[in-house]
């Protein structure tokens, strides 16, 4: 019974275990980058000296030569000789493996030794756990060369003192590491099923834990044996280390640093060799450490220089009707907006050619999937997107000033002032460190030229005027003691400083609960009301736009496929994504004994969008035409657009073959 | 063992707002750790093999001498008393007497402290002086992989400027600037300039290490979502790195350095036997290589005190630093 | 290596040497490279910053004879007579001396005055005499420099001193001018002289931070120096600033940067304080001596052992290695300026270098190589714990490798063992855990040997090597019965036995030097004589 238990605990990690094989061949990536490449080739050398410089280099270095001792450095003696006329050089290459070995077992009774005493914590049972811990914290805090010169004193003088004590003085820094790492394992809900199960504290510690902690106490311990070249190094220094004639490059160095003024170079070939080996493994490990938490990024650059900015690829000639027309006093005109990024794959767009406008007091709302390009383009247009990024555009424009023309700084107060943005996730948009009050007070003294008091005033006014309860003491509070609601608010509130115009809101509801949300919504309606500010509502979820914004646009693949006013997202849509959008809502009376409705397939990574219509693979009414070329955005009479070959086939009214409706009963 | 990886805080109680509940803990674990670093440097002397009394004292004592020695060192008593009166004398500052300069060891200690206090802390401040500027700065001109060329000069350099060590640093010092140029003196602790070399010598390894962190620290903190709300609101570039990055990232960089001054105080037991200067470092070596163990006791437990202070103070420094700072369980 | 200082000479704890009196010098080199000597101006007062290797702890002089605490010591206190390099004696705190048999009269000098102002009496010299030669009082001089047993009396009305020698002691006035002489007051209470001085010298000590510097400032009105020397004498410091400084290459270099006026260097850096032309005064000594432990059950109990394991070894290959080049072979045991006995009692002594005749004799021994080499007999291998001195340096490991190759050679196990000052005193005068040691011995006259090479073993004795020979002993019985250097063929050919039997073999020999810059002294028998330092220059 406890085996299938067991069994299915075990089972229960496989997860965990299937991560960890995937963590490994992360580690592939880690050899390819150039830091860790150099160390890794420098450790496998150092290995292969260790391994075969004595059977190369011993007798070199074992042949005393008297008459010519003390020598410099020469074409027969690369690095000099030392009192007995022996080859320094070959000196320094058989002492490899002596000192490879030393720091290696050193290291290894570190591990073994701060893994059991942290670990132990955990077998014992929490009143032990505290008292492990009070130990450990106090040995930690020694520093590692007295708690080295203490053992030294206890295990006598010579290379087995010297490695048992750099070995136990370094235990109890992995100690803690151990502590720490079972303390975050510990948690989980495996090693909780474990207990439950009641298999023994030991064994959880050795078939669950430490699977899952091995691979941090692996890197510490790559750094750590750097750190133990230098520990040997500086015990030989004060002649605790390796003695006659026993040699390792601690003992070569302690020689030669007497005599260094005079023959410096005798000095100086151990020195580079200890702090070239101890380069190695440090950098090595933290190679590894940076790859085992690395993920793949589409930031991540191409290597070389940054290639200067190539124009604008891929989006099709548009015709000239489809161009957007401006009015004189339009908030925000955008035109042929493109946001590129350098990755593995070559240059991606994944924003390619949007252009629209918003007038005064206007809502739009941008609805699309993930990956749709929607938040990127409220971040190019908000010009919050950095390098490796580019941003370009036929035209951007903001209450009539050309953002792209002009550098970032002029445009800094307009944007300042009355640009707001609303961004996802209240929790992690402001600054932990500081009161909610300063960062609001921040925008007021830096671009409306407030003082301190005034600022101040404005802060509580406009906490206020969002509804944040005791705006004054709130104030004075940190972000982390407001809830998520309020701290949306806030943020709304900050946007709120200056004068907006505009109003930019990145999926401001999507990290809330419902309830929540109805509130921040009806403040975003209430501002529109009152001040006349524009709004540009970033969702995925379309019945949020539809019930907040006057006109919406759907996003796909980069691009515009259909502009629309809200009223008629309900029946009146033309383009087959937005219809399966619309479709894919659920309400009161669809039908809870049939699966929901979705839309098969996914979206396409920006890398690789189709030629042709890039929604084509997942469209009911594709053809030929739709995968081979891409139809352009198109007006009607009425302004309304959309990017479709067969919008005509779905008219106002007509269910047309959409894929996964439950019951088609709206149309 | 010099740098390690320690994971960020992975656990926490629930904020306890209250100040006093947070300083008795901390004092109440501040006694504990004094208490068995007090009872492991007693037992320091049980755990030598043979006789330190004998081989301190070497020859010319005949037997009658070695017995006297002993009973002035109370090592004739059983173990207990011996732990009592130690215990007594710790707490009196009585650490006993030396047995190779017969003084009492408080004196020494408190003639030689000041120079380890001044070294280690100057050279603390020399790495933080070097470390927060040059990290921040590499830190902000790397962001969003820009300056690769940099980034690898910089990762390179500061890497084996922290492996080396700090005796050697401290010889090709004196070799460069004192032998060859004259420009600081040689050795020995007297007016301002006789501190350069020596404090340079401690400073650059830990410097180094602690620029790459903050670095690799502030780019993370560059990526987080208030970093661009900061960008949003259109600070200047300045006050973005500097009101709201950098505060955050000196959150790790506080607990890291804590660490470094321990290593700092390490490393002035190397560098006070390089350049003669007459601080504790120094005297521990000739302690521990003379076998006069009451000195050798006392020094650890200054070392040990000095450096719980330190993990105090860090503490202390983040609790104040980070408003959300959840106070450990042990 | 950490503290590579010079190579410290042994006896009862450190012992130093029979120094005092009279200015001789090797001059190497004018100060400031000028070729010609003769234009030294001597620009007094100020402080003299001498370097010392290691602290000297307890100051009582008279109850330790480190080399550091005795350089000091010479600083604030005085011995009764002096000496100059070349052997004559000269008068410090005396100044009139007669022996006759067992018998020493001394005639004090008058109105000697203590620094802390009290007389320096004749029954004050005599009560420091007696106080060193009752065994009770453990004072390491005792049987060494001062015989045991002595007994002195002090006449104040007329000023003199006669001290009662148990036997007839050759160098007897020799012995005295190695003893400091500490004021009344401190006699009875020693605790006086831990951390202060209380003596009749030209510095007495006016500020002490242990393991740092010790201040001393001169005394006005003192006339009791070396033949006469006072502290009226131009170019003469006002202060002298003793500095503790460990590490030999960081005092090499505040020599070099004229923050250390003196400072004796033995190591790497004697090459670059010659090459700047620095003033150095010299002392020769023995820097390599061998000794094998002939306690009974050990390997070097048997003499063809002692005499194999001797002619295995190149002496002369490991002497220069031993000294870096800078060195010369043996002369005789008590090398240390003055020379008691000078000559060459070593070289025609020594068993000559023949490693096939000393495996030959092992095998007619009846020692037989094992299949691994290592010879055995009756059961019993031929293992060998070989203690050297660390303070040597790179250079001392070098030489030690070379040995223990050879002896290996000889299929001999040999576990090398590298102990400090601190720790080889305690292995050879303590534990005994040796069989061969490389430890050097530094005495002036050769009766101070007699008790290391003779006579009751340690811990009762100095005899740490338990060397028993009867021949040594017989020749040394005849010297005793010479004065001075009449006995010195005696003594001589003693040396010679004790060396042609393996008892000790002296390897090398080194010149200590003093190095100094800004200033100059004399240095006899490696102590630096205060009154002697001129600064400027």
């Amino acid at each position: 019974m406890s085996e299938a238990i067991e069994a299915s605990t075990t089972r229960a990690t496989e997860p965990d275990r299937l991560a960890a094989r995937a963590r490994r061949s992360r580690w592939l990536p880690v050899l390819l980058s150039p830091v860790g490449a150099g160390a890794g080739i420098g450790l496998f050398l150092l290995l292969i000296l260790a391994v075969f410089g004595p059977a190369v280099w011993r007798k070199r270095a074992e042949q005393a030569d008297v008459a010519h001792m003390l020598q410099g450095p020469s074409a027969a003696h690369w690095a000099g000789t030392d009192n007995l006329g022996r080859d320094l050089f070959a000196r320094v290459m058989v002492a490899t493996r002596l000192s490879v070995e030393l720091a290696l077992t050193a290291t290894v009774i570190a591990v073994v030794a701060g893994f059991c005493l942290g670990a132990a914590g955990f077998v014992l049972g929490r009143r032990a756990n505290r008292a492990v811990a009070a130990v450990v914290n106090v040995a930690v805090a020694f520093p590692g060369i007295l708690l080295a010169l203490f053992f030294a004193v206890i295990f006598g003088v010579g290379a087995k003192g010297a490695v048992l004590a750099i070995g136990f003085a370094g235990a109890p820094a992995f100690a803690r590491l151990t502590q720490t790492l079972v303390a975050g394992v510990e948690k989980r809900d495996f090693v909780a099923a474990a207990h439950v199960a009641g298999i023994g504290r030991p064994r959880v510690l050795l078939r669950h834990v430490l699977p899952n902690i091995a691979e941090p106490l692996i890197v510490n311990a790559t750094i750590g044996a750097g750190g133990a070249f230098l520990s040997f190094a500086s015990l030989s220094f004060l002649g605790l280390g390796v003695q006659a004639p026993r040699y390792d490059w601690g003992r070569l160095l302690g020689d030669g640093l007497t005599g260094i003024y005079t023959q410096p170079v005798a000095a100086l070939a151990p020195g580079i060799a200890v702090i070239l080996a101890g380069l190695a493994f440090n950098l090595f490990g933290e190679a590894l450490a940076k790859g085992v938490g690395v993920t793949a990024t589409i930031n991540r650059p191409i290597r070389g220089r940054i290639r200067p900015p190539v124009g604008v690829p891929a989006a099709p000639d548009r015709p000239a009707g489809a161009e957007v027309t401006g009015e004189a006093d339009d908030v925000l005109s955008v035109q042929g907006l493109t946001v590129s990024f350098a990755s593995a794959a070559g240059r991606v767009h994944p924003v390619r050619g949007v252009d629209f406008r918003l007038g005064r007091g206007e809502a739009v709302g941008i609805v699309g999937e993930s990956g749709s390009g929607k938040s990127l383009t409220a971040l190019a247009i908000a010009q919050l997107i950095e390098p490796p990024g580019q941003v370009r555009a036929g035209q951007l424009r903001f209450l009539g000033h050309d953002l792209l023309a002009e550098p970032a700084h002029r445009n800094r107060r307009l944007l300042g002032t009355s640009l707001a943005l609303v961004f996802q996730d209240p929790m992690t948009s402001f600054n932990p460190t500081r009161r909610i009050g300063s960062q609001l007070a921040e925008v007021g003294r830096r671009h409306g030229g407030l003082s301190r008091r005034a600022a101040a005033a404005r802060v509580v006014d406009r906490l206020r005027s969002v509804r944040v309860p005791a705006a004054e003491r709130r104030a004075r509070q940190y972000p982390h003691e407001y809830s998520g609601g309020m701290r949306q608010r806030a943020m709304i509130g900050m946007g709120l400083m200056g004068s907006p115009a505009l109003i930019i809101a990145d999926e401001p509801t999507t990290a809330l609960d419902v309830t929540v949300q109805r509130q921040v919504l009806d403040l975003l309606q209430s501002i529109r009301a009152a001040d006349g500010v524009s709004l540009l509502l970033i969702s995925h979820d379309i019945a949020v736009v539809g019930q907040v914004c006057d006109r919406v646009l759907v996003m796909y693949a980069g691009r515009i496929i259909e502009e629309l006013p809200a009223s008629a997202l309900a029946r009146d849509s033309r383009h087959p994504y937005t219809r399966a959008l619309i479709a894919a809502v659920p309400h009161m009376q669809t039908d809870r004994d049939r699966p929901l409705a979705v839309i098969p397939g996914r979206a396409p990574d920006p890398a690789e969008v189709p030629p042709g219509c890039a929604f084509a693979p997942r469209c009911p009414l594709a053809s030929e035409q739709c995968r081979s070329s891409e139809p352009p955005l198109l007006a009607d009479a009425q302004g309304r657009r959309v990017a479709c070959w067969h919008a005509d086939q779905v008219t106002a009214g007509q269910a047309g073959p959409t894929i996964g409706t439950p019951n088609g009963a709206r149309a | 063992m010099t740098s390690l990886a320690v994971p960020a805080r992975s656990i926490g109680a629930v904020l306890n707002n209250s100040w006093v509940s947070f300083g008795l803990r901390r004092a109440g674990r501040l006694v504990v750790s004094l208490w068995v670093l007090v009872t492991a440097s007693f037992l320091m002397i049980h755990l030598i093999p043979g006789d330190p009394v004998r081989a301190a004292l070497g020859i010319g004592a005949p037997p009658s001498l070695v017995q006297a020695r002993r009973h002035a060192l109370g090592l004739d008593q059983p173990l207990l008393s011996q732990y009592l009166h130690y215990l007594h004398g710790v707490l009196t500052g009585d650490f006993g007497i030396s047995m190779t300069s017969e003084l009492p060891v408080s004196e020494i200690i408190s003639q030689r402290l000041p120079a380890t206090l001044a070294l280690s802390l100057l050279a603390f401040l020399v790495a933080l002086l070097i470390a927060v500027p040059l990290g921040t700065g590499l830190g902000v001109l790397t962001r969003g992989g820009r300056a690769r060329g940099a980034e690898l000069a910089f990762t390179t350099a500061s890497a084996i400027f922290g492996a080396i060590p700090d005796f050697l640093a401290g010889v090709l010092l004196v070799w460069l600037f004192a032998v060859r140029l004259h420009w600081f003196p040689v050795a020995g602790r007297g007016g301002p300039s006789s501190y350069v070399l020596p404090v340079l010598a401690l400073a650059i390894g830990p410097g180094a290490v602690l620029a790459r962190i903050l670095r690799v620290e502030l780019l993370a903190v560059l990526q987080q979502d208030f970093v661009r709300t900061a960008r949003a609101k259109r600070l200047p570039a300045l006050a973005i790195y500097l009101k709201h990055a950098l505060p955050n990232a000196l959150t790790s960089t506080i607990t890291l350095g804590g660490l470094l001054l321990s290593v700092m105080v390490a490393g002035t037991v190397l560098v006070e036997n390089v350049f003669a200067w007459p601080g504790l470092g120094s005297t521990i070596v000739s302690s521990i290589l003379d076998k006069d163990y009451p000195v050798v006791q006392a020094v650890v437990l200054v070392y040990g005190f000095g450096v719980l202070l330190v993990n105090l103070a860090v503490d202390i420094a983040l609790a104040l630093l980070d408003p959300r700072s959840t106070i450990r369980e042990a | 290596m950490g503290t590579p200082a010079k190579p410290r000479w042994i006896g009862r704890r450190q012992l130093g040497l029979a120094a005092v009196a009279s200015l001789t010098v090797t001059v190497l080199a004018a100060c400031g490279g000028s070729n010609s000597a003769s234009t030294k101006t001597a620009t007094g007062g100020g402080t003299f910053t001498f370097g010392l290797s290691s602290d000297p702890g307890n100051l009582d002089p008279q109850a330790s004879a480190a080399s550091n605490l005795y350089q000091m010591s010479f600083l604030a206190y005085d011995p009764l007579l002096s000496i100059d390099n070349s052997g004559k004696i000269q008068s410090q705190l005396a100044t009139a001396w007669k022996v006759s048999g067992k018998q020493v009269v001394l005639t004090m000098h008058k109105a000697i005055t203590c620094s802390d102002g009290s007389a320096f009496t004749a029954t004050t010299a005599a009560a420091n005499v007696n106080y060193i030669a009752d065994p009770k009082n453990k004072s390491p001089f005792a049987g060494v420099f001062i015989p045991a047993g002595a007994k002195a009396t002090g006449d104040d009305s007329t000023g003199t001193v006669t001290i009662d020698l148990p036997s007839a002691a050759p160098f007897a006035l020799n012995g005295l001018a190695g003893v400091p002489m500490v004021c009344q007051k401190a006699i009875t209470d020693r605790s006086l002289l831990a951390h202060k001085t209380d003596g009749t010298g030209p510095y007495t000590l006016s500020t002490a931070v242990a393991n740092d510097h010790y201040t001393l400032t001169k005394r006005t009105g003192y006339t009791w120096g070396p033949n006469g020397a006072s502290t009226a004498a131009a170019g003469l410091p006002d202060s002298i600033n003793v500095r503790i400084i460990p590490n030999e290459t960081t005092a090499a270099n505040l020599l070099l940067s004229g923050q250390l006026n003196a400072a004796a260097i033995t190591g790497p850096d004697v090459q670059r304080l010659q090459a700047a032309k620095l003033f150095a005064a010299a002392t020769p000594s023995v820097s390599g001596e061998m000794w094998f432990n002939q306690a009974a059950g050990r390997p070097g109990a048997d003499q063809q052992v002692r005499l194999a394991l001797t002619r295995a070894l190149d002496l002369g290959q490991v002497e220069k290695v031993w000294t870096s080049g800078r060195g010369t072979p043996g002369t005789t045991l008590a090398a240390n300026a003055p020379v008691a006995c000078p000559g060459d009692s070593v070289s025609s002594a020594l068993p000559s270098f023949a490693l096939d005749a000393a495996k030959a004799a092992l095998d007619s021994d009846g020692w037989t190589a094992g299949s691994d080499g290592i010879r055995t007999k009756n059961g019993k291998p031929l293992a060998v714990t070989f203690l050297y001195n660390t303070q040597t340096g790179a250079a001392g490991s070098a030489a030690a490798e070379l040995a223990a190759g050879q002896w290996k050679q000889l299929g001999v196990k040999v576990t090398m063992k590298a102990q400090d000052e601190t720790a080889a005193v305690n292995t050879l005068f303590s534990t005994g855990t040796w069989d061969v040691a490389w430890e050097p011995l530094n005495v002036s006259s050769p009766d101070q040997l007699v008790g290391f090479m003779s006579g009751p073993v340690v811990p009762a004795g100095e005899n740490f090597a338990h060397i028993k020979d009867p021949a040594y002993d017989a020749l040394v019985a005849k010297a005793q019965t010479m004065q001075g250097a009449a006995g010195c063929p005696q003594w001589l050919a003693a040396d010679s036995t004790l060396v042609s039997h393996a008892d000790v073999i002296p390897f090398a020999n080194q010149v200590q030097q003093v190095f100094g810059k800004n200033a100059q002294f004399a240095v006899v028998s490696g102590e630096l004589q205060p009154t002697s330092i001129r600064m400027g220059g």
